[in-house]
């Protein structure tokens, strides 16, 4: 039987629904999903320079396909995302595209903000703190 | 034919070499520096770049065996807990460095008289003092006046600010009535000469510039090879690499190494000669030897309130040096400091969380982020190390930089005292944070990925016997080769060194700007 291969439509297709069923978007902690904050054709190129990685995926996208005949594309990376044997291959490119993302790091400095602008504090807290410091004897020895 | 031939030649071009440099500029010598790695635009190594995390891992990784690039040199670890860090470029360490720049205490300068252990050094902190306040204003050091763990400390900049999680901690030495000070740091706080606020103080923004103005040349992208001498036993120059990897000599009347405490060992043992067999100014046998390395452990306080503990220079928060000196009764001798840092960013936070099992993807994926993202506070404890002859640098012939010079290989282990104070800090750093209400604590030391700190194997003394150099910098063995980096420190302190291999790199090339007979042939 002829092996079936995957076009570059197809891999986006799967990869969408794989990467953001193990990053979701998240309403209550207002962070985007990954698929909103990582460009798939980039993240998919830097993944399949790795030809350990690029057989690695081949052989579970075939595997899982065959298992089930009738599946969709997306239905495909969500059931590869859940079955977590692509897990530690892609962690690492995973975590590393989301974290660098400028739209992440915009929700995060934003949440940031929110949630520090309630915790003002200013410099004559420091001053009270180290009132305890100052009074104390010396530390170091006289030579 | 045209004499090239300089006054002083500097090798190196990171923190020491960048004061030497600065310092002897305005002498009126025709000075030449080369440096091994490249001049980098400084918005590259900005931490604050959206991706710095990510280029932390590759091209600025600490660790030179990862970063693989052509002015690295191959370092082997294998045989010692802790993993050489450094960068070699203009600016050399200070590139990557936290700008976390205490002083030693006075008692580091007399560690043998005071509680009998390591070796005295040939002079004491009132000695250093002047130039370790020149190198405050040059570095635009910041912190607080009047910390009763130092001598008096004057003309700082503004401190760093504390932040939620340096408050919360402060407060836990203060109900153990403990010692702490906000950080002394190289953090521009207050905007000075055109540079952005809030901006490290690397060499290459602070000294060079205005070395250069002075009128030094210099060189990078130039690795010295090998250190020459004439038929006197004197030095005369250095082999060194261009740019287009071709050999090439340049004269000099003074060579001053400024190599790190790694660097400066592995170019004098590959300058081995029939007069030094055993390599340049070795006839005591301690080059490479002694080395020094802070063995380093980590307390992390986890924490149910978002503290935006990631907020802040990474190493500069506060510390705590009240167990810096000799505790009577304890199983160890001397003392460490608890450095306070502040959190990993969101990349690292997440690969740590995935490493101890504590975020998974899925659903869940975001709220377990949140659960570990500035809501920890994060204690180093960084150990004074003491010097042991066993602990070395030696070179690595079957491991070669991109010109051909052997790499090095590290022989380091941790020393009873150095395990013993490393337990001890550990217990004091989670009393800490049990004091503060941590929900949940994790420590553990060495860090193998610590090894930033490298002193010790060219130490200095009096004796030619004990030591490769004289209080003044110079070699035993040559007179017109000066070593002014922390390869020459005899003892470790229990602080970053930065600040006092530059004060000692200042007093040593004021010495020869005073006392230039003493040096030149």
């Amino acid at each position: 039987m002829k092996k079936k291969k995957f076009n570059i439509i197809e891999m986006n297709k799967i990869f969408k629904s794989l990467i953001n069923t193990m990053i979701p978007e998240s309403k209550i902690e207002l962070m985007p999903s990954a698929s909103r904050a990582i460009k798939i054709s980039i993240f998919l190129k830097n993944i399949l320079k790795s030809n350990k990685l690029k057989k690695k995926i081949n052989k579970v996208l075939i595997t899982t396909l065959k298992n089930n005949k009738k599946i969709n594309y997306s239905s495909l990376g969500i059931k590869i995302a859940e079955s977590k044997i692509m897990e530690k291959d892609l962690e690492k490119y995973l975590l590393e595209s989301y974290f660098s993302s400028k739209l992440v790091q915009k929700q995060l400095l934003k949440k940031t903000n929110k949630i520090l602008s309630s915790k003002k504090t200013n410099n004559k807290d420091n001053l009270s703190l180290l009132k305890l410091v100052k009074k104390s004897r010396l530390r170091y020895k006289h030579i | 034919m045209k004499n090239n031939n300089v006054d002083i030649l500097i090798i190196g071009a990171g923190a020491a070499g960048a004061a030497a440099a600065w310092n002897l500029s305005q002498s009126g010598y025709k000075i030449i520096c080369l440096e091994q790695g490249p001049s980098l635009n400084y918005k590259s190594y900005s931490f604050s770049q959206t991706n710095w995390e990510l280029l932390k891992q590759k091209k600025f990784n600490i660790n030179p065996n990862i970063r693989k690039s052509k002015s690295d040199y191959p370092i082997d670890n294998s045989k010692s807990p802790i993993s050489i860090a450094n960068f070699n470029a203009v600016g050399g360490s200070t590139i990557l460095y936290s700008g976390h720049v205490p002083r030693f205490h006075p008692s580091d300068f007399k560690t043998k008289t005071v509680d009998n252990v390591g070796d005295d050094w040939p002079f004491e902190y009132k000695d250093l003092e002047p130039f370790y306040k020149l190198n405050d204003k040059i570095m635009n050091v910041a912190g607080l006046v009047g910390d009763p763990a130092y001598p008096p400390i004057s003309n700082l900049k503004p401190p760093v600010p504390l932040g939620l999680s340096g408050k919360k901690i402060a407060q836990g030495f203060n109900k153990l009535g403990w010692h702490w000070w906000p950080s002394y740091s190289a953090i521009s706080t207050k905007r000075y000469k055109g540079k952005k606020k809030n901006s490290r103080s690397t060499v290459d923004k602070t000294y060079w510039p205005l070395a250069i103005s002075n009128g030094v040349k210099l060189r990078a992208n130039c690795r010295v090879k090998k250190i020459t001498l004439n038929s006197l036993g004197n030095v005369n120059g250095v082999i060194y690499t261009n740019p287009n990897n071709k050999e090439k000599f340049q004269g000099a009347s003074l060579v001053i190494v400024a190599c790190s405490g790694i660097g400066t060992p592995r170019l004098l043992l590959n300058s081995a000669n029939k007069l030094f067999p055993k390599g340049l100014a070795n006839s005591s046998g301690l080059v490479g030897k002694n080395l020094m390395l802070h063995p380093l452990g980590l307390v992390e306080g986890k924490f149910d309130k978002f503290l935006g503990s990631f907020i802040g220079p990474e190493g500069c928060c506060l510390a705590s040096q009240e167990f810096y000196e000799t505790i009577k009764d304890a199983k160890h001798k001397r003392g460490y400091t608890m450095q306070v840092l502040r959190s990993s960013g969101p990349l690292e936070t997440a690969f740590s969380a995935r490493k101890f099992k504590n975020l998974s993807f899925g659903k869940d994926f975001h709220k377990q982020f949140s659960q570990n993202y500035g809501k920890t506070i994060p204690v180093a404890i960084i150990c004074e190390d003491l010097p042991e002859k066993h602990n070395s640098v030696e070179l690595d012939h079957n491991k070669k930089d991109s010109s051909g010079m052997p790499g090095v290989k590290i022989n380091y282990k941790l020393s009873e005292n150095s395990k013993k104070m490393l337990v001890h800090g550990l217990s004091k750093a989670k009393e800490v944070m049990k004091k503060i209400g941590a929900k949940s604590i994790m420590s553990f030391g060495p860090v193998r990925h610590t090894g930033w700190h490298l002193m010790g194997t060219t130490k200095m003394g009096n004796s030619r016997k004990e030591s490769v150099v004289n209080e003044f910098g110079q070699t035993h063995d040559i007179k017109n080769l000066v070593i002014v980096d922390s390869s020459i420190f005899v003892t470790s302190g229990g602080v970053n060194p930065v600040s006092t291999l530059q004060a000692v790199a200042l007093k040593i090339t004021s010495e020869i700007k005073n006392s230039p007979n003493r040096y030149f042939i």
